[in-house]
């Protein structure tokens, strides 16, 4: 329900025929009729996407009208719009595809895995949400923002190819606050980015940031420099708490999708930026640097051991943290859970087992964050199966860990737990 | 006279013209002329021609702004003139500030805000709300002004304007008026209003007055927002032709609502979270209302921060929620779905708390009460997991269900209505068992033809989708077909609202049924397609200059009949 009509840019247009002040323009608005067109382009939207290929004959019809939605001067279409184009490639996906493409981060070299009607849908819509992340409107950005992520995470880099250049352009424009739909944001007023607050839309642009990286793999290496310092920004002590913690969570992403490939941003940009992230007073933004940490060792391996003593012993920080408190501080500890598991599996000598260990499996089983499960017990079992000598010293506890993990109720996934389960036994 | 009138038909200057050339000369100097004239008619003439003139004069004659300045201002401050001829000059110079506020230019004029401001108070003092509501509408047109003397003159403009708002002896209209100023102000220069903490904190402490000095409801947007329901809430003193007026209350909560979302929060939410806390420990309790309201209308601008602090705030709402006086309930309720619907997901971990609140004032005995912790529950289950539900889901369906049979308030009917749809999302599988029970509910309403109730026709179609969506294709499949029937039947009627409820649930149903729905989209995505073609209005640029032409023409008509008057 949205709080007090009547408010906002459009929200105190009525169904009217009008005119401003100044007699500029005549407005004339359906705003009944807007809502109900809205309505409609998620039916068609939820209907693409579900109904697969029976969709298809519609698609001749459907795209162009959706074209010309996407035009209309009322954000409220424009976001819908955006919002159903990925439909539109998933019922073209379930038809020529049987539901999925395979495709391989960053190999723009070999042949295509999307067939000719999949690869004519894909231009034309990436294409028109090229179109609509210059859109002055925010929303509208931020949406085509995620309409894009969706689709080129489905389709792989081929898709992505022929609007990479533009989307780049798109999405550092937006980072770097000189997008169309920012100008003329306080322009008279004397400018001051730390009084900005957080825009909720960053976040989808933070995320295709972070899909880039996934598609385009270490081609996207080369634009590091234009993009760290624009993400960084955010990440500034000065900048609202939800920005601080995007900033981190972009970082991590950007760390785990290109590998090695960050490794001569590590000491200037990435290392700095972790440990101010785990000295953050917000648990969201330590849990995102905790993260960051993991998979850059994970990434870089003996590249980063010198830094391990430095790492360990601030990511060992937020073990003290009091998981009962929130959700966000559970996710915290999780992720320090984790990035510990990262660190060990990346350079076993560079880390003091004995000390490291002992910490790490008094807060196993994860509570939280479940999505880190894979990465802790790849350890667990890694330092089991390396019959490392400080294992038997924690025996005890890597059965209580692994008990609880395979216990009724365990959030921990069924192919992980029938693993922990045959470890048991050794366990004794 | 005559002969400098006919002057006037002299062609339009052209663009080749040098900079310093003055068009027209002797029209100025005539109305300079008749300024100074020491018979008042032809005084207010001279404005009168002026603000008649204004887009030409704004357009063409910005080499006499200075001087036009200077005659505005001799009038205006001058304490012996005739009220008729400042209100005149009051007239042209606002005239001329709306049309020039884009434009640099209008800073000379801008330099007069100080003078218009002081007669402005003049005018509010002798309840002169033609002249009031004129200058609060220019002043909203110099909210977006570029001209950095506006910036300058902002504490002074939203002086004026807290005064105005305060004011009781002016109509409501008026007041709202100059509410917009203070919620455009602080949209247009939300860094330099925060700045200034005397400004920022007169304002809010302005707003909060205004809210507990009124007896008014301080949950009422809810209300407000849904027309219908005010029956229910205003009884046998409800008045259709009254529905969109503002009150005190829904004023000074939307310029808060407004000052929230648009002030930076590192300036504003300190602040008015500890105004809202003092008023809550008030032994008043239309302080302890204003401190409970003020919180659930700031939740949407400032979720941010909200989250963060949602272990300080939350201990509040939650007493307030059982406070003696029912009007804090309510708005304890109000605040509890504003935060349920802004602080997402931070909020959810309450819910063993809100719960069995939000479900113990289903039976306060204020309808109100009811219909907004209604949409608590809505609001709050919407995101839930069936672990935070099932301690509660049975007796919650079938409480919904009861007083879904039992009242006949509309807003209880249809916030029971969403409840019940959020509370099956929450429960999802675990909802099976009540499927059959709540659909033979919605059976009832999905065919209601009275077009009073249309809205209530849709929520039960609404919630038949999330019913769907929450039990799957399996457990959904015997009342699939009857509710395609209803849905597809509203779009029969001439009812957009209806129409939009239909194609949600078409968008659910699809989602759920999936292959099993691909029958249906011969018939239904031509139609889907046919609404996106249909014309819901457009922005069209007016052809200016012969709006203008026609301008000079009639005002050459006009001024030639007035001047006879006069002789």
């Amino acid at each position: 329900m949205a709080y007090l009509p009547g408010q906002g840019e459009y929200g105190g247009l009525d169904d009217s025929d009008g005119e401003d002040e100044n007699g500029n323009y005549v407005i004339q608005v359906r705003t009944a009729l807007l809502e109900a067109k809205k309505g409609a382009i998620t039916a068609i939207g939820e209907i693409g996407a579900h109904c697969g290929a029976a969709f298809v004959p519609f698609l001749d019809k459907t795209i162009p009208l959706l074209q010309k939605a996407a035009s209309n001067w009322h954000p409220l279409i424009k976001t819908e719009v955006a919002d159903a184009f990925p439909s539109m490639i998933l019922a073209v996906i379930a038809s020529e595809h049987d539901g999925s493409v395979e495709w391989k981060k960053g190999d723009i070299e070999a042949a295509s895995p999307l067939t000719a009607p999949t690869t004519a849908i894909v231009t034309i819509v990436l294409k028109e949400l090229m179109g609509l992340m210059k859109d002055d409107d925010k929303e509208t950005a931020g949406k085509s923002c995620d309409a894009v992520q969706n689709i080129i995470e489905t389709c792989g880099p081929h898709a992505l190819g022929p609007v990479a250049n533009e989307c780049l352009e798109s999405v550092h424009a937006l980072l770097t606050k000189s997008a169309p739909c920012q100008l003329g944001e306080g322009a008279e007023e004397i400018f001051d980015e730390d009084d900005d607050d957080h825009d909720s839309f960053m976040t989808s642009v933070c995320d295709l940031v972070g899909a880039l990286c996934r598609v385009m793999g270490h081609h996207f290496a080369q634009y590091l420099p234009q993009f760290l310092p624009a993400i960084c920004a955010f990440a500034k002590s000065s900048r609202p708490t939800s920005d601080r913690a995007m900033a981190m969570g972009c970082l991590g992403e950007m760390a785990q999708e290109l590998g090695d490939a960050v490794k001569q941003y590590w000491k200037d940009v990435f290392l700095p930026a972790i440990l101010a992230g785990l000295a953050d007073p917000d648990d969201n933004v330590k849990r995102n640097a905790a993260f960051c940490a993991g998979v850059s060792c994970e990434g870089l391996g003996d590249f980063v051991a010198g830094d391990y003593s430095q790492l360990l012993q601030a990511v060992g920080q937020l073990f003290g943290i009091d998981r009962t408190g929130s959700d966000t501080s559970a996710a915290a500890v999780d992720n320090a859970c984790a990035c510990f598991s990262r660190m060990i599996m990346a350079s076993p000598a560079s880390v003091p087992l004995p000390q490291v260990l002992p910490v790490l499996l008094s807060k196993l089983p994860l509570v939280n964050d479940q999505t880190e499960n894979e990465a802790v017990y790849k350890c667990l079992l890694g330092l089991l199966q390396m019959n490392h000598a400080d294992v038997s010293a924690s025996k005890a506890e890597f059965k209580r860990v692994f008990t609880e993990a395979t216990a009724e109720g365990s959030k921990v996934d069924d192919e992980t737990q029938q693993k922990l389960k045959m470890a048991l036994p050794a366990l004794g | 006279m005559t002969s400098t009138l006919c002057k006037l038909q002299a062609p339009s200057p052209d663009e080749s013209e040098p900079d310093d050339y003055v068009p027209w000369p002797e029209l100025f100097q005539f109305i300079a002329a008749a300024s100074q004239d020491a018979n008042t008619g032809a005084r207010e003439l001279a404005f009168l021609l002026l603000m008649e003139m204004v887009d030409t004069i704004g357009t063409f004659l910005s080499t006499q702004f200075s001087q036009m300045a200077h005659l505005f201002n001799t009038s205006i401050t001058n304490p012996q003139e005739d009220t008729k001829v400042k209100n005149a000059a009051v007239k042209a110079l606002g005239g001329l500030m709306s049309f020039l506020s884009d434009d640099q230019e209008v800073e000379v004029f801008c330099n007069l805000i100080p003078a218009l401001l002081q007669y402005s108070l003049e005018c509010q003092k002798r309840n002169d709300e033609d002249t009031v509501g004129i200058i609060l509408d220019v002043l909203y047109d110099l909210a977006y002004s570029p001209c950095p003397v506006v910036t300058q003159h902002m504490p002074a403009i939203i002086g004026f304007c807290l005064g105005c708002m305060r004011d009781q002896n002016l109509e409501m209209t008026v007041r709202d008026s100059a509410a917009l100023v203070v919620a455009t102000m602080s949209e247009s220069k939300p860094k330099t209003f925060g700045k200034n903490t005397e400004l920022l904190h007169g304002t809010l402490e302005s707003i909060f007055n205004l809210i507990e000095n009124s007896q008014e409801t301080g949950a009422g947007a809810l209300f407000q927002s849904n027309p219908a329901w005010r029956e229910d809430e205003e009884g046998d003193e409800y008045d259709p032709e009254d529905n969109d007026s503002a009150t005190e209350t829904s004023m000074a909560q939307g310029t808060l609502d407004m000052l929230a979302c648009e002030i930076p929060k590192k300036y504003i939410f300190e602040p008015v979270v500890k105004m809202c806390i003092a008023r809550f420990s008030s032994q008043n309790e239309n302080h302890r209302k204003a401190g409970i309201a003020c919180l659930g209308v700031i939740a949407e601008g400032c979720a941010e921060p909200l989250r963060e602090h949602l272990a300080e705030i939350m201990p509040i709402v939650l007493q307030a929620a059982q406070d003696p006086s029912a009007p804090v309930r309510e708005c304890a309720c109000f605040a509890l779905g504003q935060l349920s619907e802004h602080c997402q997901p931070v909020i959810l971990s309450y819910s063993d708390q809100v719960l069995p609140i939000a479900f113990a004032l289903l039976d306060d005995k204020t309808v109100a009460v009811q219909a907004t912790s209604c949409y608590v529950l809505e609001m709050f289950c919407e995101r839930l997991e069936p672990d935070d539900v099932r301690p509660l889901l049975d007796p919650l369906v079938r409480k919904l269900a009861q007083m879904l049979e039992t009242t006949t308030k509309r807003s209880v009917q249809e916030m029971s209505v969403a409840a019940l749809a959020a509370t099956a999302v929450a429960a999802e599988e675990e909802f099976a068992p009540y499927i059959d029970g709540v659909a033979t509910l919605m059976a009832r309403m999905m065919i209601i033809t009275d077009e009073k109730l249309f809205s209530l026709r849709g929520r039960a179609l609404e919630c038949m989708g999330h019913m769907a969506i929450a039990v799957g294709k399996e457990s959904f499949r015997p009342y699939f077909t009857q509710t395609m029937q209803c849905a597809c039947e509203g779009l029969t009627f001439d009812n957009t609202e209806l129409h939009e409820f239909a194609y949600a649930v078409f968008a659910n149903l699809a989602k759920v049924m999936k292959a099993e729905f691909s029958p249906c989209l011969e018939e239904l995505v031509p139609h889907l397609l046919a609404v996106l073609e249909e014309d819901d209005g457009c922005l069209e640029k007016q052809v200016e200059t012969q709006v203008r032409l026609k301008l000079i023409q009639s005002l050459i008509f006009v001024t030639s009949s007035q001047i006879a008057n006069i002789n």
